[in-house]
C-alpha cells in the first residue's frame, strides 16, 4: 500500500515538475484565486461583522448595558448604582439613561425616533458621540433645552434614509418634539454620525430635559445603565463581575442587541455559502477540463504503464494527487496572498465603506475549511476523468481509440 | 528339433524387436518430454477476432506456437496477417476470443486483468514501436519503474537501472530525459525498461521500425547479446527480412494462420 502510495506520489510530482510549465503555473494561479475568492468574502464578512460590533458598542450600548428588573420601567436610584458599578476596577465609566420614543417636528415635516436623555459628562466616558459630531457641538452638562440629532433624524450629511428624515435641519435650527402629548422646542446644537444606521436614528437631550418631559423630574429614575469596560474585558466576566456586587437589575451584554447583526451577518452569510458553492463548482470544473486534457494527451502514456504492469488505481493515484498538488499549491499561495498581503494591507490601508473605515479580517478556521473544500473538489474533478480512462482496454488506450 | 530351434531363434528375434521398439518410444518421448520441460511459452489453438463496424474480423485462426527457454523468435508476415495481434496474445496484452496462452507452465487464460498485470509486472517486457518512454521521467526514472511498482527500494531500482543502462551503452545518459536524446537512445533506455526485472520472455514489437539502418543494427546486436549472454527469451515482431536473420527461429504468418 505504502510502495503504491509512494509510486503514485512518484508520478505525480514528476509530471508537476517535468511536466508543461505553462500549464502547471496556470492551474496553481487560477486555483489560488478561486481560494482567494473562497476566503475573501468571508473575510470581508468578518471585517464588516466586526465594524458592526465595534460601532456598536462604541456608539449605542457600550459592553455591557444594565436594565430595569423585570415589570419595572425604571432603574430607581441610577446615581447611587453608577458609583457601585464604576468601583469595579475594569469600568471606564457608566452613562444613566432615559429612553424613549418621541415625534419630531420641523416645517412640515414628521418623523419618529429613539430619544435618549443623557448626562453628557458621563456619556462621553461610554460612547464616542462626542466625536461623532459632524457639526455644531455635543451637548454639555449645563445644556438645556438643546438637543443633538442624528443625521438620519435631521436628514443631509449622507443620510441613508433622506426622505424619511426631518429634511435637512441644520444646527441652530429648532425642531419640535412630543414625547406623551407633551411638546417642547428645543435648538439643534449639533448633527452627528456614527455610520451606524441604527445610532444615527436617535436624538440626544439632557436626561433633566427627558425627565421633565415624562413627569419624572428629580426622581433618579434611569432606563438603562450602559457600561464602558476596558479593551480586552469579556463582557461575560464583567457580567459575573456585577452579579457578585449584587446588582439584581437585568444585566445583558451587547451581543444581545445584536439581533439585527445577527439577522444581516446570517443574510450576508448565505451569498457567502452560494459564492462559495459557485467558487466550488469553478474549482472543480478547471481541475475536471485541466486533468482531462492532461490525461488525453497521456492516453498512450497510460496504456504503455497498464502494460508494463502498473495498476490502475495507482495510475488514477498518480493523477489525483497531481491535482492535490495543484490545490496544495493554490491554497498556499492564496493563503499567503491573504496573510501577508490584502489583509495587512487592509488594515493599513482600511476600505472605506458606508459603515466607516473597514478592514479584512482572515479567520484561520475559516480558511482551512475552504482550504479543505478545495481539496475535495480536486479530487473528485480528477478521479472522475482519470479512473474513466484508466479503465480502458489497455491497448485501445496504447492505440489511442 | 530343428523346428523347435527355428521357433527359438524367431521368438528371440521378436523380443529384439519389441526390445527396439520400445528403446525408440523412450527415446521419442524423452525427446517430447525435453521439448515440452523447454517450452517457456505455448500457445493453443489461439483464436482472436476483431469487430470493425458490422464486420468482423478474424486477425487469428486457431494459431499453435511454442516458444522454447533461450529462444529468440521473430515473428513475420505480410501487413494484416496478425503479428502484432499475437504478440498481445503470448504477451498478456489482449486476451483471446478462444485458446490458451500458456507461459513457463502457468496458464494465463483464467486470470483476471489485475492478475494479468501483476503477472507482466514480475514476468514480461516490451519494447514498443515508439519507444513509449514516459516524457516526465529521465532515463534512469524510466528504466526503474516497474521495480518500483514491484516495492524495490530506491537504492534498489537506481543501481539495476544504473547497471542496465550501461549495458546498453547508456552509462554516461542516467539522467537524461526522453526529449534530449536520439530515436535509438530513446529505444535502448526502452529495451533497458524492458530488461530491468529480468522478465522470463521480452516481446518487440517492430522495434527497429522507427529507426534507421545502422541504429536498428545497434538495437537487433543488444537483442542478440542479451539473447546469447543471459539467456533471455525474445519475440520479436519485424517485416524486415534481415531483422529475422538475428533470430533462432522465424514464425511466418498469413491471414492468421503460421505458415511454418
Amino acid at each position: 500500500m505504502l510502495e503504491k502510495a509512494r509510486f503514485s506520489f512518484f508520478l505525480a510530482s514528476r509530471y508537476i515538475i517535468r511536466g508543461n510549465k505553462g500549464i502547471t503555473i496556470f492551474t496553481i494561479f487560477v486555483l489560488a484565486l478561486i481560494f482567494i475568492q473562497l476566503v475573501l468574502f468571508s473575510s470581508m464578512l468578518a471585517g464588516v461583522t466586526l465594524k458592526f460590533n465595534e460601532l456598536m458598542v462604541d456608539y449605542q450600548t457600550g459592553n455591557v448595558v444594565i436594565e430595569p428588573k423585570e415589570e419595572e420601567r425604571y432603574i430607581e436610584d441610577a446615581s447611587a448604582l453608577q458609583k457601585k458599578i464604576e468601583s469595579l476596577p475594569q469600568v471606564v465609566g457608566t452613562s444613566a439613561r432615559l429612553k424613549t420614543t418621541g415625534n419630531f417636528h420641523y416645517k412640515e415635516k414628521e418623523i419618529g425616533a429613539t430619544v435618549y436623555g443623557i448626562d453628557p459628562a458621563d456619556e462621553i466616558f461610554v460612547t464616542g458621540l462626542e466625536d461623532a459630531v459632524i457639526s455644531g457641538e455635543f451637548l454639555s452638562r449645563p445644556d438645556r433645552g438643546e438637543i443633538i440629532l442624528g443625521r438620519e433624524v435631521s436628514g443631509g450629511f449622507g443620510a441613508l434614509m433622506e426622505s424619511r428624515s426631518l429634511g435637512g435641519v441644520e444646527v441652530g435650527d429648532t425642531v419640535e418634539l412630543t414625547i406623551g402629548g407633551v411638546t417642547r422646542e428645543f435648538r439643534v446644537k449639533g448633527i452627528y454620525t456614527t455610520r451606524y444606521f441604527m445610532a444615527d436614528a436617535s436624538a440626544y437631550l439632557a436626561r433633566a430635559d427627558l425627565e421633565e418631559m415624562l413627569g419624572i423630574g428629580g426622581r433618579d429614575l434611569a432606563q438603562e445603565i450602559a457600561v464602558k469596560t476596558t479593551d480586552g474585558t469579556s463582557e461575560y466576566d464583567t457580567r459575573t463581575s456585577l452579579l457578585s456586587l449584587g446588582i439584581s437589575e437585568n444585566i445583558r451584554t451587547w451581543h444581545e442587541f445584536a439581533g439585527i447583526l445577527r439577522l444581516i451577518e446570517s443574510t450576508l452569510g448565505m451569498v457567502r455559502n452560494i459564492m462559495n458553492a459557485v467558487g466550488l463548482l469553478i474549482a472543480f470544473v478547471i481541475i475536471f477540463v485541466v486533468i482531462y486534457v492532461n490525461l488525453v494527451n497521456k492516453k498512450r502514456q497510460i496504456g504503455v504503464q497498464k502494460a508494463i504492469g502498473i495498476e490502475q488505481n495507482v495510475i488514477v493515484a498518480s493523477f489525483v494527487l497531481q491535482a492535490m498538488l495543484y490545490a496544495g499549491a493554490g491554497v498556499i499561495l492564496g493563503y499567503a496572498f491573504m496573510r501577508f498581503g490584502l489583509v495587512p494591507y487592509t488594515v493599513s490601508h482600511p476600505v472605506e465603506v458606508p459603515l466607516g473605515a473597514m478592514s479584512l479580517r482572515l479567520d484561520n478556521a475559516e480558511a482551512i475549511n475552504r482550504a479543505v473544500l478545495l481539496f475535495l473538489a480536486s479530487v473528485v474533478g480528477s478521479v472522475i476523468p482519470a479512473y474513466k480512462l484508466a479503465q480502458k482496454d489497455l491497448l485501445d488506450l496504447i492505440w489511442g481509440k | 528339433m530343428e523346428k523347435i530351434r527355428t521357433q527359438a531363434e524367431d521368438a528371440e528375434k521378436s523380443m529384439d524387436k519389441t526390445q527396439k521398439q520400445t528403446e525408440n518410444m523412450v527415446k521419442s518421448m524423452d525427446k517430447i518430454r525435453n521439448l515440452t520441460e523447454d517450452t517457456i511459452i505455448e500457445g493453443a489453438d489461439i483464436v482472436r477476432t476483431f469487430k470493425m463496424g458490422e464486420v468482423e474480423v478474424r486477425a487469428l485462426r486457431s494459431v499453435n506456437v511454442r516458444i522454447r527457454r533461450g529462444e529468440f523468435v521473430a515473428i513475420m508476415g505480410p501487413s494484416g496477417s496478425g503479428k502484432t495481434t499475437l504478440l498481445n496474445q503470448l504477451g498478456l496484452l489482449d486476451t483471446p476470443n478462444s485458446g490458451k496462452v500458456i507461459i513457463d507452465g502457468t496458464d494465463t487464460s483464467r486470470m483476471s486483468d489485475r492478475e494479468k498485470g501483476k503477472f507482466r509486472l514480475h514476468n514480461l517486457g516490451y519494447v514498443f514501436q515508439d519507444y513509449a518512454l514516459l516524457p516526465e521521467l529521465n532515463a534512469m526514472e524510466n528504466v526503474y519503474i516497474s521495480l518500483m511498482m514491484q516495492g524495490k527500494s530506491k537504492t534498489e531500482c537506481e543501481s539495476a537501472a544504473a547497471e542496465i543502462l550501461a549495458a546498453v551503452g547508456l552509462g554516461d545518459r542516467l539522467q537524461q530525459l526522453p526529449s534530449k536524446m536520439s530515436g535509438g537512445q530513446q529505444q535502448r533506455v526502452s529495451i533497458a525498461r524492458a530488461l530491468a526485472h529480468s522478465p522470463r520472455v521480452l516481446f518487440a514489437d517492430e522495434p527497429c521500425a522507427n529507426l534507421d539502418s545502422e541504429t536498428s543494427k545497434e538495437v537487433l546486436d543488444l537483442f542478440e547479446k542479451f539473447n546469447k549472454e543471459k539467456g533471455q527469451t525474445i519475440v520479436m515482431v519485424t517485416h524486415e527480412e534481415w531483422h529475422a536473420k538475428y533470430a533462432d527461429r522465424v514464425i511466418k504468418l498469413k491471414d492468421g494462420i503460421v505458415q511454418e
